[in-house]
């Protein structure tokens, strides 16, 4: 039996679906790590790096819930919280 | 050519590549068959505000040059709007014109793809299972809708039409088209619908609103005074700067809860939809509890409503051009014009729609001076009694309200239920 590769079981899985407060606190870890945007290529390659070592799922529950946010009065009342910190993930070559 | 005609042109030389899209299914669509073997229709996608995604020229623009050309960056969304980037969105007014940052045009490109996710996937899908022939336009959002409609349709739609008819055989897209707006593309939409333009828009089929305010929502007046909570940055060090570019773009200042007059001279409407009637006017001083008109502030004393020009670049010449917008917007309807627009909302059952506002006077800004009264059935985002023009309680089944958890601002054009209605409305079997 062939083995599904992490990228496919991935996809089997159901989509992640995240608070505005686990979203929020997704955002500030990233600004807290990137006090500002990045101007150089090697700056932006950081930032990419950073955000690689979170899952495709873990992103894109990030991207829907603040598109679904964005809309919404800005959620003044969220309370910071302290989002996970990103786990390294095993390279599988 | 000055800033504005030489944006114009680069906005339409973007798009070109998605109207070669266009004429590549266009095409495939001749072969095939139309849905159901019925007349060919056109239909134009409009996506809410934000889901447009915008580019920045890498170089600014250089007056006096003759058929400039850019090279874009993706200047709306991604991960560095929320380290900073979002301020430089940031508008210049001049006249009635307005520039951008560094004078480094800004056009709209696609859809927005964040972290993997790029609304209405779904409903495109659909439209290609059922080999509708459509097309997303794109949209600067941050522009007033009435630019953005009058640029839809006395500059695109000839582009596009002659592009398609060039490479369809001379088959002529707009012999019979439809438009479809979600959130405030809706508003264009609207805007149009009552275009005087008869000869390009005389083959307007059917006008189709998801989720779009006719009356206006409460989310906008925070953002004045709170700016984006996503954007504002670790112990909000860009928040200024996020007010600044908020205040500057037009297109936001027509998103406030309707004008007292027009409340006034439909309130039996408002009061009269059986299921999600508007009992009083959304916008109350916060002490006196009188009505506080966003289109008319008045003063108290030394107190206004809105933050100061200098702290924030506030502008009553913005607020006073979209006040004749949103009066558009929401006037009576023609016949003809009712018997061609469906409004379709969302409810999600569960009341969570902000409602009403409390509004203090300022200064102080400091905390927000605007307070969220009630909730409402709606969408989330959109209560219900925003998401349907008064005029269209006239005709029957022209106002459809997806009852259901999952109707959501964000996913209501995703819903098989929206999918259905609006299958029905274009004879799409």
């Amino acid at each position: 039996m062939i083995k599904k590769s992490v990228k496919a079981k991935e996809a089997d899985k159901p989509p992640l679906e995240i608070t505005s407060e686990e979203a929020l606190a997704f955002i500030r870890e990233l600004q807290k790590k990137f006090r500002r945007a990045p101007r150089t290529k090697a700056e932006k390659a950081r930032v990419q790096e950073y955000l690689a070592k979170f899952t495709d799922r873990e992103l894109r529950a990030v991207g829907s819930r603040v598109q679904s946010d964005l809309m919404l009065r800005p959620p003044e009342t969220i309370p910071p919280k302290t989002v996970r910190k990103p786990t390294k993930r095993k390279r599988r070559d | 050519m000055s800033y504005d005609s030489t944006r114009i042109s680069e906005q339409l030389r973007v798009l070109e590549p998605a109207i070669s899209e266009f004429i590549v299914r266009y095409n495939i669509n001749t072969v095939l068959g139309p849905a159901g073997g019925g007349p060919r229709q056109t239909v134009f996608i409009f996506p809410g505000g934000m889901a447009s995604r915008l580019m920045r020229a890498k170089t600014p623009y250089v007056p006096g040059v003759a058929n400039q050309i850019f090279d874009y960056d993706e200047a709306w969304i991604n991960p560095f709007t929320f380290l900073g980037d979002a301020r430089h969105l940031k508008m210049t007014r001049a006249g009635s014109t307005h520039s951008d940052k560094w004078n480094k045009i800004i056009v709209a490109d696609g859809l927005i793809n964040l972290f993997g996710v790029t609304p209405y996937v779904l409903f495109t899908l659909w439209c290609t299972l059922k080999k509708l022939d459509y097309f997303v336009f794109p949209w600067d959002w941050r522009r007033s809708v009435a630019e953005v409609s009058d640029f839809f349709i006395a500059t695109f739609l000839p582009f596009f039409r002659d592009l398609v008819k060039a490479g369809c055989n001379n088959a002529d897209p707009l012999q019979r088209f439809s438009l479809i707006g979600h959130s405030a593309g809706g508003m264009v939409v609207n805007w149009a619908l009552r275009s005087g333009d008869g000869l390009i828009i005389a083959g307007l089929d059917k006008a189709i609103t998801v989720a779009t305010p006719f009356y206006g929502y409460g989310g906008q007046l925070h953002r004045w005074f709170e700016g984006e909570e996503y954007l504002n940055g670790l112990g909000n060090v860009f928040r200024s700067g996020i007010i600044k570019a908020i205040c500057s773009f037009p297109g936001c200042y027509a998103w406030m809860f309707l004008p007292e007059a027009t409340y006034l001279a439909n309130q039996g409407a408002f009061n009269g939809d059986p299921n999600y009637p508007l009992a009083v006017y959304p916008s109350v001083d916060f002490a006196a509890g009188g009505h506080a008109d966003p289109y008319n502030p008045l003063t108290n004393g030394a107190q206004h409503r809105y933050p100061s020009a200098t702290s924030s670049g506030f502008d009553d010449v913005e607020l006073a051009s979209a006040k004749l917008v949103v009066d558009h917007l929401s006037s009576p309807l023609g016949a003809g014009q009712a018997a061609q627009l469906w409004n379709i909302r969302g409810d999600t059952l569960a009341g969570n729609t902000h409602n009403r506002t409390r509004w203090k006077w300022v200064p102080p800004t400091a905390p927000s001076p605007i307070n969220d009264v009630d909730w409402a059935a709606g969408d989330g985002v959109q209560p219900a009694w925003t998401a349907r023009h008064v005029d269209l309680d006239a005709v029957a089944g022209h106002v459809i309200t997806i009852k259901s958890p999952l109707a959501t601002h964000t996913t209501l054009m995703s819903l098989p239920e929206t999918i259905a209605e609006i299958a029905g409305i274009l004879g799409v079997p």
